[in-house]
């Protein structure tokens, strides 16, 4: 998000600022919830528990929102959210959003915008997760993240991803221990090279026919 | 680009799936249809719009590829604004803003359920049941704390419940854990899965 919402951002703290520690529950999936976040400082996990495990979704960084949902639809919180440092946010209501709205329409655009890419994100990863064959889910991580990079898939072969094996696993929602099982059979069969941070893929242009192929066989 | 007005006759193509956005559009007069495949089963979806309707918002807005064919229906005149004139245009009607933020948080609602059964391979759960659960999961899990929270926020929002009863009881025995053991300590507890 732009540096502007963030400097708009600190400006209203000292009227709907709040603070959460590291590793402090925001709000748990299922709970009604009538207020909205803007993440100023620090990372917020969004995660979904049942009982037997928690998957991780996704990872927000300060000028990101949340929570937004259930003010626009009156609906409960669709996933639990965990700081994952000690945090800043600014937390709205009904009442003060539509302020927000009236006072600062340039925010609403980039809130429109926001959840626009939202959007076109969660559809991405949708694709991703209507791959049956695990092995071919992972392809299409990979070519998701270098599509985010701005990637020209066609005319590219070796690409380095700042990733670690377990946010693949997210990514995928895929167990930790199947993910590793896989990206060791790929790195034998020398497709990719794995570093402590890194996830370099030999052969960009060899996961996507993979994978066109794959999505081909499905529409049949 | 400059914004303009384009009649359309019938079976034209507005644009293409995949094609490079620029603009937003708005049925001046007219019907147009949508036309784009379910991404989990394949299947055909066709969206009929009528007069009023924008339609390539999303796209339009982050200059993002189109997610959909956009063809006419009836014949139609279409206003194609550039994305600076349609940001002009929503940025002082604050009910267009918000029906669009709830049209927007609606789709995001359906792609995460949609997520949700590929993730879990579960139907849907029931608010109260889901809350409870959650709470189950951090006690199984030791997180002591974390646990206490969810099972006292339950107590906030059902405590006429049938379950409330259990949750006072899971928050004793959660407390005497944490008491004795500290979050991550102890033996693994065993309780009853409460049946909902």
């Amino acid at each position: 998000m732009s540096n502007s919402t963030l400097d708009f951002g600190f400006g209203l703290f000292g009227r709907f600022g709040k603070t959460f520690k590291k590793d402090e529950i925001i709000f748990c999936e299922y709970e009604p919830g009538n207020t909205f976040f803007m993440l100023l400082e620090g990372r917020v996990k969004v995660a979904k528990i049942s009982a037997e495990s928690e998957k991780t979704l996704d990872i927000l960084s300060p000028g990101e929102f949340f929570g937004e949902m259930a003010i626009l639809e009156d609906a409960p919180r669709s996933a639990t959210m965990i700081a994952l440092d000690d945090i800043k946010v600014l937390e709205f209501n009904k009442a003060s959003f539509r302020g927000l709205i009236q006072s600062r329409p340039e925010l609403t655009i980039e809130l429109l915008r926001t959840f626009a890419k939202r959007i076109y994100d969660q559809k991405r990863r949708l694709m991703i997760l209507t791959l049956g064959n695990p092995d071919i889910k992972i392809m299409d991580v990979f070519i998701m993240l270098a599509e985010n990079k701005g990637y020209d898939i066609y005319n590219s072969t070796e690409i380095k991803f700042e990733i670690t094996a377990e946010e693949v696993a997210n990514w995928c929602g895929m167990d930790k221990s199947k993910c590793n099982q896989i990206l060791f059979h790929f790195q034998k069969q020398n497709r990719i090279i794995v570093t402590q941070n890194t996830i370099t893929v030999t052969n960009i242009n060899d996961f996507y026919r993979m994978v066109n192929s794959k999505r081909r066989a499905i529409k049949k | 680009m400059a914004s303009r007005i384009i009649n359309y006759p019938p079976n034209a193509i507005i644009y293409f799936n995949g094609d490079k956005a620029n603009s937003v559009y708005l049925i001046k007069e007219g019907q147009i249809r949508l036309e784009y495949f379910d991404i989990e089963n394949g299947s055909l979806i066709k969206d009929t719009l009528n007069t009023g309707d924008f339609f390539g918002v999303k796209s339009g807005l982050i200059h993002f590829p189109r997610e959909e064919d956009a063809k006419v229906i009836k014949k139609s005149q279409i206003i194609e604004f550039s994305t600076d004139d349609f940001e002009q245009l929503i940025v002082k009607n604050t009910n267009i803003i918000l029906k669009m933020l709830k049209s927007f948080s609606n789709q995001l609602r359906r792609a995460g359920k949609q997520m949700q059964k590929l993730i879990t391979n579960k139907a849907e759960t029931d608010s109260v049941s889901g809350l409870f659960l959650i709470g189950d999961y951090y006690y199984k899990a030791k997180k002591y704390t974390k646990a206490l929270t969810v099972y006292n926020r339950f107590l906030i929002y059902y405590s006429e419940h049938p379950l409330a009863e259990h949750a006072k009881q899971r928050i004793a025995d959660v407390q005497e854990a944490f008491d004795s053991f500290g979050d991550g300590g102890g033996p693994t507890p065993s309780f009853e899965n409460v049946t909902f």
